[in-house]
This record gives C-alpha cells, sequence and structure tokens, in this order.
C-alpha cells in the first residue's frame, strides 16, 4: 500500500507504572493519520479510571486524583479506542511498551507498529546524520524542530509524535521509501554497528 | 490542549480570537505535509492554510503571484482562482471552512478580516489589526505623552543637588520617592522659589520645601482626567505612576500639546493670512511643520494631510509672493501679466512632509525683470523654510514668455530624448497659485492638443519602466524604495491615461482616478483597488517619514500585515504597468 494512502495513528499512553500485567492505564491520546495528513479534529483523549490501582496520592503530569476517579474505566471507552486503531498502524515513541499496554486491554487488537524512533536511527543512519544520543521525545522533537509547549499530556504527546511521523516520512520519500513495505523493509534492515 | 494552538494565536486574524474560540479551532486543525514540487490546490481553495515550515508559491495564469512562509496564511477567502505548489517541502496547518464559517458567524472582527481581504480594504484591515484609527486626543492616554525618563530624589537630597539634577536634565520638577518608588512629594520651580525667598542655607533638605502629598494620576488614565486635575488643584505638575511606583511626570505643556494640533491648525491659518512680514511668515512656517508632524504622527491619513499641507502651502507661497511684490515695487517697476505656477507633488496637491520648491512663470511679454523677481521669491521661499528645488525646477530658471511655453513643449513633444521626456513628467502637473490663470489655461489647452498617440506612448514607456521589486519570500528584498517603485508609477501612469483622455483641468491623482472611472476607462473594482494601494503606500510612505526614515521602507520593521498588504499593492501595481503597456502597445517598442 502506498505510504500516502496508508493510516496511521499516533497513540501516547500514560501508564500507572512500566509493567503491562500489573500496572494500568491511566490517560490515553490518539491522532490519527491518513497518509501524511495529521486529523487533529478525529483525535482522542481520554483519562482512565484505575481498577485496581490507588490513585489518592498519585501525581503524574497535572493529573489529580479527584479527576480519575470521575473518568471512565477502560472497558467504557474501549470501543471507541478499538474503532479508531484496529485498522491503523500505530505510531509512536517507543511504541512497543505502549503497544503491549494496549493489548492488555484491548485482546483482538492486531496490529503494526512503527516506533519514530527507530525511525529517526535507521534514518539517519541511512543519510549519514548523527542520530540524538538522548532518547527522550523532547529531544527528538527539538532535532525535528518542534516545539513542544504541553509535553507530558497524552494528547500532545501523541500530536508532537505524530509531527515527527509525519516529517520522517517526508524524508523516506525522497529515498524512494513509498509504500508500507517498503518502509518496513527499511525499518528492519540489520542495524550496523557505526565503525 | 493541542500545541498547534499556540503557534496560530500569535498569527493574524487567529489574535482576533477569544480563548474559547482559539480552543475550539485548534481541535480542528489538521497537518498537511507536501513533498517539493507538488501541488497544493488548484483554482479555488477549500481550506484555510497556515504555512508551518517549508515555503509555497501562488500561481495565477503560470505567473507567480505570491510566496509564503511560516507563519504566512493562504487559501481560502483569501486568494481565489489561483494554484499552491510547495516550493521545498511544506508543512501545513489546514482548517476547512465550515470551522471558519462558523467563527466568523461568531466572532465580528474575525469575519471582518476575512471580509476586509476580500474586498481589499486595505485602510480598514489595518485599523482592524493595529486599532491604528485616528484616535481622539481626549481619549489618549496619560502615559502616552510622557516623553522623558522620570526625574527623582530622596527626601535627603539637599536642596543644591536637586537643582543641579533638573538643570542637568532640564526639567522644571523633581519628584521625591521612598525607597521602593512610591512618590512622596515633588519639588518644583515654584517650590525653589519658595526657598530662595525663605531659605537659609543650599544644603536644606529638599523635604522642607517640597509640595507633599503628591498628586498623581495611573500611567492606564485617559488624558482628559490629567487635564482636570492640573486645572482645578492650579497646579503645573503632576506625577503618574505604574501601578503605584513612580513612572513619569507630566507637565500642563505636555497635555496641552496633545490637545494642540488640532486648534493650533486654523489659528496658524488664520495668522498667516494676516502676517505682513517675511520673520512672521518664517516662524509660522515652522510652528506650521511641527504642526503637521505631530497630525502625521497622531495617525492622520495621507489623503487629509496632503490636503492640508497644500492649503497651507498655497497661501504661504501667495503670501510670500505678494510680500516681495510690495516691497520691491519701486525697484522692479511695472511688471507683465504673469502667473506663478506650482509643479509636480505640489500642483497634484499630494505633498506630505519632505517637500521642496518646484515653480514656473507663465508670463505676457517681457520676462527680464520677472526672472529677476522670481529669483526674489524662490529665494524668500527658501528663507522662510521651504527648500529650493535640486534639479533647478524653480520658477528664477523656468520662467518664460506664453509663446515660448508653447514653443517649449512642441520641441519636447516632437523629439523624444529621454531627456525631453524627462521634462515632460516634470512639466505636465501645473497648477496655478498666483496671477492670471488664464494663461495657465492657454497652455494647458495648447498641450491637450497637441497630445498624440505618439506622445502618449512614450510617456506610458516611460511610467511602467520601473517595476516593482519581489517584496516576499526568500528571494525577495529587505527593503524598498515605495515612492519610486510603488507611488511614481501609479502616480505617472495615471497621469498618462488623463492627457489620453483630455482631463486637463484635474492634477491630483485620486481625483484623476476618480475621473478616468467615471469615463469608464477604469472599472469601478479596478480604480477601487488601485485607489486602495495608492494610499496604502502613501500612508505607509508617511509613517516611515514621520519617524525619519525617509522613502526607504524596511520590510522587516512594518509588521506582518503591512508587509502582507504591500505584497499586493506592489502587485496592483504592476497589474497597472501592464493595463498601460497593453494600451499604448509600449511591449512593441516605441
Amino acid at each position: 500500500m502506498n505510504l500516502n494512502e496508508a493510516k496511521f495513528a499516533s497513540v501516547d499512553l500514560e501508564t500507572t507504572g512500566f509493567n503491562p500485567y500489573k500496572d494500568e492505564i491511566i490517560a490515553i491520546g490518539v491522532v490519527p493519520m491518513e497518509g501524511l495528513k495529521i486529523l487533529s479534529s478525529k483525535s482522542f483523549y481520554s483519562l482512565v479510571k484505575s481498577k485496581s490501582f490507588d490513585v489518592k496520592g498519585l501525581k503524574i503530569h497535572g493529573i489529580s486524583s479527584k479527576d480519575l476517579e470521575r473518568a471512565p474505566s477502560f472497558d467504557e471507552i474501549s470501543p471507541k479506542v478499538y474503532d479508531l486503531l484496529k485498522e491503523s498502524i500505530i505510531v509512536g515513541f517507543c511504541v512497543e511498551l505502549d503497544y503491549r499496554f494496549l493489548k492488555s486491554v484491548l485482546k483482538e487488537l492486531e496490529t503494526k507498529t512503527i516506533d519514530i524512533m527507530k525511525i529517526d536511527r535507521v534514518l539517519s543512519r541511512y543519510i549519514g546524520e548523527k542520530y540524538i544520543v538522548s532518547p527522550d521525545l523532547d529531544s527528538l522533537a527539538k532535532k525535528y524542530e518542534l516545539k513542544t509547549p504541553y509535553r507530558h499530556n497524552a494528547l500532545a504527546d501523541a500530536f508532537i509524535s505524530a509531527q515527527i511521523f509525519q516529517l520522517q516520512l517526508l524524508k523516506v520519500l525522497k529515498i524512494g521509501v513509498n509504500t508500507v513495505d517498503k518502509l518496513f523493509n527499511f525499518l528492519n534492515e540489520p542495524e550496523q554497528p557505526i565503525i | 490542549m493541542l500545541p498547534p494552538r499556540e503557534f496560530i494565536r500569535r498569527i493574524k486574524p487567529f489574535d482576533l480570537l477569544t480563548e474559547e474560540e482559539l480552543n475550539t479551532i485548534a481541535t480542528k486543525i489538521d497537518v498537511e505535509a507536501f513533498e517539493e514540487g507538488e501541488l497544493i490546490f488548484s483554482n479555488s481553495p477549500k481550506k484555510l492554510y497556515i504555512v508551518f515550515s517549508g515555503n509555497v508559491c501562488l500561481y495565477r495564469d503560470e505567473e507567480l503571484l505570491e510566496e509564503f512562509e511560516r507563519g504566512d496564511i493562504f487559501g481560502l477567502g483569501i486568494y481565489g482562482k489561483s494554484k499552491a505548489i510547495a516550493n521545498s517541502d511544506v508543512i501545513c496547518f489546514t482548517i476547512k471552512r465550515d470551522v471558519i464559517d462558523k467563527i466568523s458567524s461568531e466572532n465580528k472582527n474575525f469575519r471582518e478580516f476575512f471580509e476586509k481581504i476580500a474586498s481589499k480594504d486595505f485602510r480598514g484591515l489595518i485599523s482592524l489589526l493595529e486599532g491604528q484609527e485616528f484616535s481622539d486626543a481626549l481619549l489618549r492616554k496619560v502615559a502616552d505623552c510622557i516623553t522623558k525618563n522620570p526625574v527623582f530624589c530622596d527626601i535627603y537630597t539637599t536642596i543644591r543637588d536637586a537643582a543641579v539634577k533638573m538643570e542637568l536634565n532640564g526639567v522644571g520638577s523633581i519628584v521625591v520617592v521612598k525607597n521602593d518608588m512610591t512618590p512622596i512629594g515633588i519639588f518644583t520651580n515654584r517650590d525653589l522659589r519658595k526657598f530662595v525667598i525663605h531659605g537659609t542655607s543650599k544644603e536644606e533638605k529638599v523635604s522642607a520645601y517640597m509640595s507633599s502629598p503628591v498628586l498623581y494620576i495611573e500611567f492606564d488614565r485617559p488624558l482628559f482626567e490629567a487635564y482636570q486635575l492640573l486645572t482645578s488643584k492650579r497646579i503645573n505638575h503632576i506625577v503618574v505612576t505604574k501601578y503605584g511606583k513612580l513612572h513619569g511626570v507630566i507637565s500642563a505643556k505636555d497635555i496641552m500639546s496633545q490637545f494642540e494640533p488640532f486648534t493650533s491648525v486654523s489659528i496658524l491659518h488664520r495668522k498667516l493670512g494676516r502676517a505682513t512680514n517675511l520673520e512672521e511668515v518664517k516662524s509660522i512656517n515652522k510652528r506650521i511643520i511641527e504642526t503637521i508632524r505631530a497630525l502625521a504622527k497622531r495617525g492622520m491619513s495621507f489623503y487629509e494631510l496632503s490636503f492640508l499641507i497644500s492649503s497651507f502651502y498655497d497661501l504661504l507661497t501667495e503670501k510670500v509672493i505678494t510680500i516681495v511684490e510690495r516691497e520691491n515695487q519701486s525697484e522692479l517697476g511695472k511688471i507683465v501679466d504673469y502667473v506663478w505656477v506650482n509643479m509636480g507633488s505640489s500642483a497634484r496637491k499630494e505633498q506630505i512632509l519632505a517637500t521642496d520648491q518646484d515653480n514656473m512663470i507663465i508670463h505676457s511679454g517681457e520676462g527680464d525683470k520677472l526672472r529677476e523677481f522670481a529669483k526674489i521669491v524662490n529665494n524668500t521661499l527658501e528663507f522662510v523654510g521651504i527648500p529650493k528645488c535640486s534639479g533647478g525646477y524653480m520658477a528664477m530658471n523656468w520662467c518664460m514668455s506664453i509663446e515660448e511655453w508653447k514653443k517649449k513643449f512642441e520641441e519636447w513633444m516632437n523629439k523624444f530624448t529621454p531627456e525631453n521626456i524627462r521634462y515632460l513628467t516634470v512639466f505636465l502637473d501645473l497648477r496655478a497659485i498666483h496671477g492670471k490663470k488664464d494663461l495657465l489655461d492657454e497652455l494647458l489647452n495648447f498641450i491637450s492638443n497637441k497630445i498624440n498617440a505618439q506622445v502618449l506612448r512614450y510617456l506610458a514607456n516611460d511610467a511602467v519602466m520601473l517595476e516593482p521589486p519581489k517584496v516576499g519570500g526568500i528571494r525577495g528584498v529587505s527593503e524598498v524604495d515605495i515612492k519610486k517603485f510603488g507611488i511614481y508609477p501609479i502616480v505617472n501612469c495615471t497621469r498618462v491615461l488623463a492627457l489620453e483622455n483630455s482631463i486637463q483641468e484635474i492634477m491630483n491623482t485620486r481625483e484623476r482616478i476618480l475621473k478616468l472611472t467615471e469615463l469608464g476607462v477604469l472599472s469601478e473594482n479596478y480604480s477601487k483597488s488601485i485607489l486602495e494601494s495608492y494610499e496604502f503606500l502613501q500612508n505607509l510612505r508617511l509613517r516611515n517619514q514621520v519617524e525619519g526614515k525617509g522613502n526607504l521602507v524596511k520590510l522587516k520593521e512594518i509588521g506582518r500585515i503591512n508587509h502582507f498588504i504591500l505584497k499586493d499593492a506592489f502587485r496592483i501595481v504592476q497589474d497597472y504597468e501592464k493595463f498601460l503597456k497593453g494600451r499604448f502597445f509600449v511591449e512593441s517598442g516605441v
């Protein structure tokens, strides 16, 4: 499929920890893309009420425990999330972990993923650029000359990731990578150590 | 909230939106990427585009119309039928029509922005975005009329030190403040008099003589409030505070000068009419120049101001001529009938701040004595403050009989050397100031009869010689002479059309364009856009001159919206030149 026609969804989650089997999602942001077009108007954001986790005293990125208590449970929003994601390639920053969290609550989800950090690494190596050393979204955004005024909100992070991915797509198109298959091949070439 | 919100909120017209409207719009923005060379839209755009990165070229009929870069908006409602192509990899924020329409229906200013762009109402656009309307002096804020930094001291300062400080700063008062800059008193020239009468030693402290408590007013209060305070308390100075801390001092004189230009215009005009000697005329002229500057600074528009200047300078010239006539009567004896004629911008009533002499004489016979007379008038005009023309286009050099003038014009119109064409552009705008106007009418009739297709073609060729440079995009210039590339082409093209259509009695460019529209030479819409551009360019030049920067406009300094309009105005100038080229077959060579 042509990259211009592919559907992507940039996703960012806030979680209580790093273990998909123990920890829980407490916020989700999804920004859909159609080819190179970011559809902010179709984006989705929600806080998620925890099942077992004691949110009292939990302080993450400006989310208050009160807000979390009032939020819907993941079961309530899962049909909507599933609809947004099921036919898309999930894109994100260090997306594997987020994908595992999503799989833990959306068993039927079966999509491909693309990590914008990985694209940056492969792309930088390909065109002989230095790739960023410090692996965080802020540094990556900075490299792509994007400002990040509302960082650490799941929706804003998903949006920034989408913007980075969009710029990366412009770059890979230039080197002849114009289909989804070619993109995955490009990303899966064995990484060689830099000599 | 999504990041685009922060980006667009600084971009006009989105800065006109409320926080709530911004939030609504931010959730509706899509982000589109275009590869270099990709078509963004052709025909009428259906969205509004805001360039986030990269460079976009807009074409109409294969001709490059415009370039856009980061922060520029284009598309829906701004440019109709055209084609936009990504000139590099481009990221645009896009907003669909229904979103724009919805916000427009709720926000009047936002709606007007698009309406005004569509109707090319530049003046309205600027006042909408910058609130640059000619504001009444009464509504000005106190802070606007503070001219100097405040001079202050503490209560332990000696009278001597305070007086020295006042003298060094050239002020009539010094504010006495506490450590935290809150004013507790003011020591003025009047208090200094009290000290001279009652004081014993210069080492005494200001606190003993200052006026306290001090009268103060917050910086954002209207000026008339300060005026009221001053008159009701019979004082000369008032302290201006900003959130309670010393911010400045204004005097009764400062306030009066804010109100003054309006009243002084009529007073000066009357004074000039009554003046009987040259010294008097000179001092009045000096005040006229100051007044005009003040009015220009205050935002008076080009049309209003040039009208005012013309009426002043006509009267001034006439005054000088009659005084010179009277003072030199015995020496010159009887002189023949003549008419004193102004040329160029003065003839067109389009002078602004920097204006010099452009004049000539048409007489009815023997000219030697008149030349002497003209020389005295030219020198006298210089003396009262109107500089001589550097090109020497002055009555002392251009004093001829009506028959000689006719011959001159015939010569110019028979042989199209570059020099003759220049003479024609200089001497075709003529207006009688003093004397026998019939002589000028006779000459104008003569010229009008001599105008033929060949002359028009040469003049048209000259008028379209200078094309405005590109002022947008990465390859655009950074500064531009707007008189040379914008105002002159409009003035010159209009003159050619006026000559073609035998409009000999009207010299003013705006009036000529209106007459040409009436005659059907220019369409209503077309003349409207030319007039808008002309007025915009003249106003921009006026603002530039007020700031002492002449005709050269630095694009970085004029703000995005002026830059945006300038691009459009230059395009209209170019269009106008094209119109002339086609009409007079200039392209095929002259």
